[in-house]
């Protein structure tokens, strides 16, 4: 069923002696030394019966008992219609039962596979015909898509859509039937048990398997680099059809914890949930750290328990007021649903590090080579792709064998990661490869001119990307939205270029620059959606000030 | 199973736990503390100093005995308030072994501090395990209890235990021991009812400490403790009938339930001037 290789096993780069490592991780497996994530379920619940497990932003908590209990029920439903192997589309919001659904399919061997709950008949249509699922289960709101779309799987036999109030939208199908004991399920660790698909920028997107050792093991590091204890509760912001919030939920049942979750981040709701459920723990992506700073300040967002955020992709030029302003850690992360947890800030060097804009380095287990374009490694300090190494990362992608040989090349994660080291071996990332803007020969990040724009207080958000030129192949162009009460007149755009090339090199500073009147149309990982502004108009220059000319085109 | 002596020294660290204003009030609330200070969360009520202590507590029993283990005694060591925006450190280890007649007592120290390094508080709990015994007694005994005389009519508290108290003690300290919430965890241990938490029990208690002895001042509080020497059970009608001897600097009492049993004795606080 699997032909997962192991990654990362030859041309191993020597690690210098000096290079920082993560200090007192405990040994590997100390943290989670079960065999499948079924096991982490059964344990977790069966030890700490009346502990919430999950515990949703308007109140509704579910013990470990009654979780494990509805798990097992909705699993005995889906015996006989789940086979090994077999494909269960999930196309769910944030609710309790996203979670049921996915330790039933599991138990059963069968692989879930991940739907954003706001795709339409296109993008929904794309991921059932790649993955020919047997089941789909959905909500209500989600129910005219799958049918649309149900004769792209001609193997679909059930549409299981969410009937009564949450968490009992499953429970009417398992009526009458015996429940599947979790104790005694037979997975197989390489079983593949999600897909998630990736949206590449070009290509349509492509279902990354994962298998148990990649939970495993992500659950087991994320642990040993952070433990956690029975007064914990981490907060997700993230929607459930991500693997962060799943991660999240096993590493709470692994460490007698418990998850609070929101049903979609909100900047103005994010204070008051941490209070109201005495959150202990952030994990946030994207932009959550730009939009929290941009919101009022108030008194719970000091009067809390936090003790850490992880993040992946922190703005550095916050990081320092971010820090002083909520009273804890953000620690940066670089991760991947191919690569899992790739490097993280130390703790040990938190303090030290702050602003740096670091991702740290390798947890223990991983190892990440930069490389040019000939995969030849790169002397320190020069930029070039990240390919990850390490036991147990990603299954490959779904029916596209040549897209993960190519992506496996050598035996290495080719990431499009463009990242570099420093002298310590702390890693810093550079850009996405395919959204590096290459001008007269300069590689530009499109984040890095980004996060110098964000920086100011009068911009709201920014976006930046290639436009075409024929003198020099590509030129950079800014789309900035200003704060409340700002405009074009209090902002001009010569205020904009003063900003850039105070902090960039010249050649970095943007040609043109675009203001933006409304919001951004947004990824449900909060980033700006550039494919859709890049699809705008045919000519991106139009409409935007030219710094050549000083005029508007 | 067997008590292993060479567990003495075992020592284990609770996750840091910051403290805020909601979490030292919820506390307060759940124990139906209605001292103002503690309601509002600007000091927390003296048990709850438990609370950062409680996981590296209980790590460490498991590490001597998986099974049902018995809080017998608790004494509290306080050397400054809890106060909302600490960030709490607490380590726990196995210092005393004991036989006695119903078993082994097992004795563990817990010592908290805050991020300055300052002392916070020092508890020392010891648990029996059911009929063991060992062949050597090791290491510290259960502390000394202080003189604390008994004179005159002390005073008489009562409070009703209703059946949704150990649930909001669980939600207030996240104890959630099965044998406190749901009757047939409880019987599988032989016991007719489930039990209130011991430390819910004290700090029911620890109230009319502070409103009394203290005159509603926590920090006047210096140390507190007592024995647990019957269940409190929870069922319909139970309460909690609390005897209090105060003298100047310290406070004697004992505790029965509704049939009388005696559920908390040798009860004592000391209590700066």
């Amino acid at each position: 069923m699997s032909h997962r290789v192991e990654l990362g096993t030859t041309n191993v780069p020597d690690r210098p002696e000096g290079w920082v490592t993560h200090q007192d991780v405990p040994p590997e497996w100390s943290a989670v030394p079960q065999q499948t994530v079924i096991e982490i379920v059964h344990r977790g619940c069966l030890e700490d019966p009346y502990r919430p497990v999950l515990i949703v932003e308007d109140g509704l908590a579910i013990t470990r008992k009654d979780f494990l209990e509805r798990c097992q029920a909705f699993a005995g439903y889906l015996r006989g219609k789940v086979r090994p192997g077999d494909n269960v589309a999930v196309m769910l919001d944030n609710r309790i039962e996203f979670m049921i659904a996915l330790f039933a399919i599991i138990a059963n061997r069968g692989t879930l596979v991940s739907i954003a709950p706001s795709a339409q008949q296109f993008d929904a249509g794309h991921i059932i015909k790649d993955a020919q699922p047997v089941v789909a289960i959905c909500g209500t709101p989600q129910e005219p898509i799958i049918r649309a779309v149900r004769d792209n799987s001609p193997g679909l036999a059930h549409i299981v859509v969410l009937d009564g109030e949450e968490p009992n939208g499953l429970s009417s199908f398992s009526h009458g039937v015996a429940p599947l004991d979790f104790g005694k399920v037979q997975c197989e660790r390489d079983d593949n048990i999600t897909v998630y698909y990736t949206s590449g920028t070009t290509g349509p997107p492509k279902g990354c398997m994962l298998h148990h050792g990649w939970w495993l093991r992500v659950i087991d590091v994320d642990l040993r680099l952070f433990r956690r204890g029975w007064q914990d509760r981490q907060l997700c912001c993230l929607p459930f059809y991500y693997a962060d919030p799943a991660i999240q939920l096993l590493t709470s049942l692994a460490s007698r914890g418990t998850m609070i979750a929101m049903r979609r981040f909100s900047v103005s709701r994010f204070w008051d949930v941490v209070k109201k459920h005495d959150a202990t723990e952030i994990l946030s992506i994207a932009s959550i750290p730009a939009l929290l700073m941009k919101g009022e300040p108030g008194p719970d967002e000091r009067d809390h328990r936090i003790r850490l955020a992880i993040h992946a992709g922190l703005p550095k030029e916050l990081h320092a007021e971010m820090i002083k302003r909520y009273g804890f850690h953000w620690h940066n992360q670089y991760g991947s649903t191919e690569g899992g947890i790739m490097s993280r800030v130390p703790d040990h060097l938190a303090d030290a590090l702050v602003g740096s804009g670091t991702m740290g380095v390798e947890p223990p287990g991983v190892t990440i080579r930069i490389v040019d374009d000939e995969d030849s490694d790169l002397p320190v300090g020069q930029a070039g792709e990240a390919l990850i190494g390490g036991p147990e990362l990603y299954a490959g992608y779904l029916n596209r064998p040549e897209v993960t040989a190519q992506a496996n090349r050598g035996g290495w994660y080719h990431s499009g990661d463009v990242v570099r080291r420093d002298e310590r071996g702390l890693l810093y990332f550079v850009g996405r490869k395919k959204e590096i803007i290459r001008r007269s020969g300069e590689n530009i990040s499109a984040a890095e001119v980004e996060a110098v724009l964000r920086s100011n207080p009068k911009i709201l958000e920014v976006a930046v990307v290639p436009v075409p030129d024929e003198l020099r192949g590509e030129e950079v162009k800014a789309y900035v939205q200003l704060n409340v009460g700002e405009t074009p007149q209090t902002v001009p755009p010569e205020e904009l270029i003063d900003i850039c090339k105070a902090n960039l090199a010249t050649y970095k500073v943007p040609r043109y620059i675009e203001y933006r009147l409304t919001d951004f149309e947004r990824t449900p990982s909060m980033r700006v959606h550039k494919q859709s502004l890049l699809k705008e108009k045919p000519d991106l220059r139009v409409g935007s000030w030219d710094r050549e000319t000083g005029k508007v085109v | 199973m067997n008590v292993d002596k060479r567990k003495l020294g075992y020592t284990r660290d609770s996750e840091e736990f910051r403290t805020n204003t909601q979490r030292l009030a919820q506390f307060a609330e759940a124990v139906g503390d209605t001292n103002p200070d503690h309601r509002s969360g600007r000091i927390a009520p003296p048990v709850f100093h438990h609370l950062p202590v409680m996981q590296s507590m209980v790590e460490v029993l498991k590490e001597v005995s998986n099974g049902f283990l018995i809080h017998g005694e608790q004494d509290f060591a306080y050397h400054q308030a809890i106060v909302p925006g600490q960030r709490l450190r607490s380590r726990s280890s196995l210092v005393g072994m004991r036989n006695s007649s119903a078993g082994v007592l097992i004795l563990v120290r817990s010592e908290t501090h805050d991020h300055g390094g300052e002392p916070v508080c020092t508890q020392r709990a010891t648990c029996l395990v059911q009929g063991q015994h060992i062949a050597e007694e090791l290491g510290e005994a259960h502390p000394a209890r202080p003189t604390v005389p008994r004179d005159g009519v002390p005073e008489v508290s009562s409070f009703q235990i209703d059946d949704q108290q150990t649930l909001r003690y669980a939600e207030a300290a996240r104890d959630y021991s099965p044998y406190t919430l749901d009757a047939a965890a409880a019987k599988a241990l032989g016991l007719p009812a489930p039990i209130v938490h011991g430390m819910c029990t004290l700090a029911l208690i620890a109230r009319s400490v502070v409103d009394r002895a203290c005159e509603g001042n926590t920090r006047r509080l210096r140390r507190l403790g007592c024995r647990f020497s019957h269940p409190l059970y929870v069922k319909p009608g139970q309460e909690l009938r609390t005897r209090l001897w105060s003298a100047p600097g310290t406070v004697a009492f004992e505790a029965e339930d509704r049939e009388g049993n005696l559920v908390v004795k040798n009860g004592f606080a000391e209590v700066a001037s």
